[in-house]
């Protein structure tokens, strides 16, 4: 692979993934995270394992695989917290946007509160993969991978119920 | 359970997706690989500083020891055997740099805190060898170069002389502990949780 065509191929890597990459960022170390770093990190390695890349799985799945491996290796750097994003459309109305806004501080809370390897796994569902690509990302069986995001959708569930209800 | 899958965990994903995003310009490819490069460029620079130390001391070493031809070969196969040494460190460094990402996630973890694990003592395979021979060799160039002493004096700087390596690779070693215990052991710990909750049997 020449530079011109390793560039080309990072380029719409990048433009087809940025923002689906930054939100596993996000989801991963929280509002208190530096999601910039690691992002950036991710991006080095995709770079520089672009020469490794032979096509043989889904290129949004060899991405990934790099972006969870990069994060799970990430050592976090305890800089100031940083603010959740504003939402920046209120066209359908206040209300609307409150309870979206309300709802995705609430969901970045409860994904906080899930452990390392959880925090990813469910990033990587919200973002709409299949069992089989999760499988395929993170090498668990299908399965496995079934069980697992049962359960985190349980926890997931608590967690929410009682930040909108309060502890039971 | 079912209600929270089919309805909530459907508009949690749209709410999820849907979050808005700062502007993300384009990495300039140029400056990830600058990155890449000043990280090779230093430890380049260390390992070719430690090559020229060894390179000093067994010019010094050759100097002092013209005369006496069995020394000389034996300061060559000490310059060889710190030569090992420093590649063994290199490789074992370049490795850690050069972790495959693209594999799947419970495969990287097992590479890199095998990886990692390395780094606490990356001549532990060659001790014996290479300090042996090390003390064999420093043993016989003052054997054939030193300066003519009592049969005493002779003993016990025959035996500091052959303890040195031993001295010099636990001194190292230590240093190592510490920079480890600081900068690798709790990536490992990190690793080995996630590796161990990933790999849980599921009931």
């Amino acid at each position: 692979m020449n530079r011109a065509e390793r560039e080309r191929l990072f380029h719409e890597l990048f433009a087809a993934n940025k923002e689906r990459i930054r939100r596993l960022c996000y989801g991963y170390l929280g509002p208190a995270g530096e999601v910039d770093d690691l992002f950036q990190e991710i991006m080095v390695h995709v770079w520089n394992s672009l020469p490794s890349f032979r096509g043989e799985s889904a290129p949004g799945t060899w991405l990934y695989r790099i972006a969870v491996n990069t994060a799970l290796i990430y050592r976090r750097k305890r800089r100031p917290t940083e603010p959740l994003p504003e939402l920046a459309d209120c066209s359908s109305g206040a209300q609307n946007y409150l309870e979206t806004r309300e709802r995705l501080a609430a969901l970045h809370r409860a994904i906080a509160l899930l452990a390392d390897q959880d925090r990813l796994i469910v990033t990587l569902l919200l973002e709409g993969f299949s069992y089989k690509e999760i499988s395929e990302i993170t090498g668990l069986t299908v399965n496995h991978v079934g069980v697992k995001i049962s359960r985190i959708k349980q926890t997931l569930e608590e967690l929410l119920t009682e930040a909108h209800h309060g502890p039971v | 359970m079912a209600r929270f899958e089919e309805l909530q965990f459907e508009a949690l994903q749209a709410v999820w997706q849907n979050q808005p995003q700062p502007t993300i310009e384009a990495p300039d490819v140029t400056r990830l690989t600058e990155s890449l490069r000043r990280y090779v460029r230093r430890i380049r620079l260390v390992y070719a500083i430690k090559l020229v130390l060894v390179a000093a001391v067994v010019a010094f070493s050759v100097r002092h020891s013209m005369s006496s031809p069995p020394a000389t070969a034996s300061i060559i196969f000490v310059a060889a055997v710190g030569s090992v040494l420093l590649y063994v460190d290199w490789r074992s460094q370049r490795t850690l740099a050069r972790l495959d990402f693209t594999g799947a996630s419970l495969d990287f973890v097992g590479h890199a805190i095998a990886e990692l694990e390395e780094q606490r003592e990356p001549f532990r395979r060659y001790y014996w060898p290479l300090l042996g021979t090390l003390a064999l060799c420093e043993t016989l160039v003052y054997a054939f170069a030193g300066k003519p002493a009592s049969l005493l004096e002779r003993i016990v700087w025959q035996f500091l002389v052959a303890l040195l390596p031993f001295a010099a690779y636990e001194l190292g070693r230590r240093v190592r502990a510490r920079r480890f215990e600081s900068e690798c052991q709790p990536l490992i710990e990190q690793l080995r949780a996630i590796g161990e909750s990933l790999k849980e049997r599921t009931e």
